[in-house]
């Protein structure tokens, strides 16, 4: 295990297990759904029997994202690559949130503001995770033989 | 028996397992009412109310994505492949996990019929067991 690259760590570490809760969440009775929904993301859920089924395997997908980064945080430099893949997930999912943005308001119930924090949040992850996975590319150009995995 | 051929069994089904998610992935995230034609002709998926599930489909195809590119980081980069596969392997399992215990609920509320959702779970049965088998045969250590 590589022990450097702190911040990137701890970063990804939080990326991990943020989405393992979150994903676990998504498989409990609708009732706590809808309310760990409320409360962390402000979303406020339809009593939609088809739309608890189709989050369970979404909290699946979520999972393995978390498991996905877990990994990364576990050894930075040999799955760099899985690092970069992140960024393009938080970047596709800032450009979901702001191109549904009146769809999320409207049929999840999200108020504008908490819509927008949520996208300032999700750029700033991919912002800092970017430039994170930016320095460490740096660093290995500079001194392959400090940075192997 | 030769541990390659599990090998090259398993870097098929990667590949073909990470085909499939870059391209539901995409369909879901760019076109989910296409994505929803599809998904009823491929699992016989048919819900009755839509709307709600048209807004998850796009963040879930951005998760397909995600895990349809790591596959074929796996395939490109060795050092990262047994990660990926344990992921992977993670994700086959739940969702095997997740059609058996909620076989009811999927005939009931999403409409899927019995037959397709065995033939789903053998599919996934069959994936799970070649990226293990491979995981074993090659002593990958995802935490290496």
């Amino acid at each position: 295990m590589n022990n450097k690259h702190t911040a990137l760590r701890g970063l990804l570490w939080f990326i991990c297990l943020y989405h393992v809760v979150l994903g676990l969440c998504a498989n409990l009775p609708p009732a706590q759904v809808q309310s760990v929904a409320t409360s962390l993301l402000g979303l406020h859920l339809p009593p939609d029997p088809a739309l608890f089924q189709i989050l369970k395997p979404f909290g699946v997908y979520v999972m393995v994202f978390g498991v996905a980064m877990g990994i990364a945080a576990w050894n930075p430099v040999k799955n760099r690559a899985l690092i970069s893949l992140g960024v393009v997930l938080f970047g596709l999912r800032l450009l979901q949130r702001l191109t549904d943005l009146d769809g999320v308001q409207q049929n999840l119930g999200v108020a504008s503001g908490r819509n927008w924090a949520t996208i300032v949040t999700v750029a700033a992850f991919a912002l800092l995770l970017a430039v994170l996975r930016w320095k460490l590319h740096r660093e290995m150009q500079a001194s392959p033989a400090t940075t192997q995995a | 028996m030769s541990l390659e051929i599990p090998h090259r069994l398993a870097t098929a089904y990667l590949a073909v397992l990470s085909t499939y998610h870059v391209a539901t992935g995409l369909v879901s995230f760019a076109a989910p009412e296409l994505a929803m034609k599809f998904y009823r002709g491929a699992y016989g998926c048919n819900p009755v109310e839509r709307r709600h599930l048209f807004i998850i489909l796009r963040p879930w195809g951005a998760l397909a994505v995600f895990a349809g590119l790591a596959g074929f980081v796996g395939l490109g980069v060795p050092p990262s492949r047994a990660g990926i596969e344990a992921a992977l392997l993670v994700l086959l399992v739940m969702r095997i996990a997740y059609r058996i215990g909620l076989r009811n609920e999927l005939r009931e509320i999403s409409g899927i019929p019995p037959r397709n959702n065995l033939i789903n779970v053998s599919l996934l049965v069959f994936g799970s067991g070649l990226l293990g088998l491979d995981l074993l045969l090659q002593r990958f250590n995802p935490f290496a």
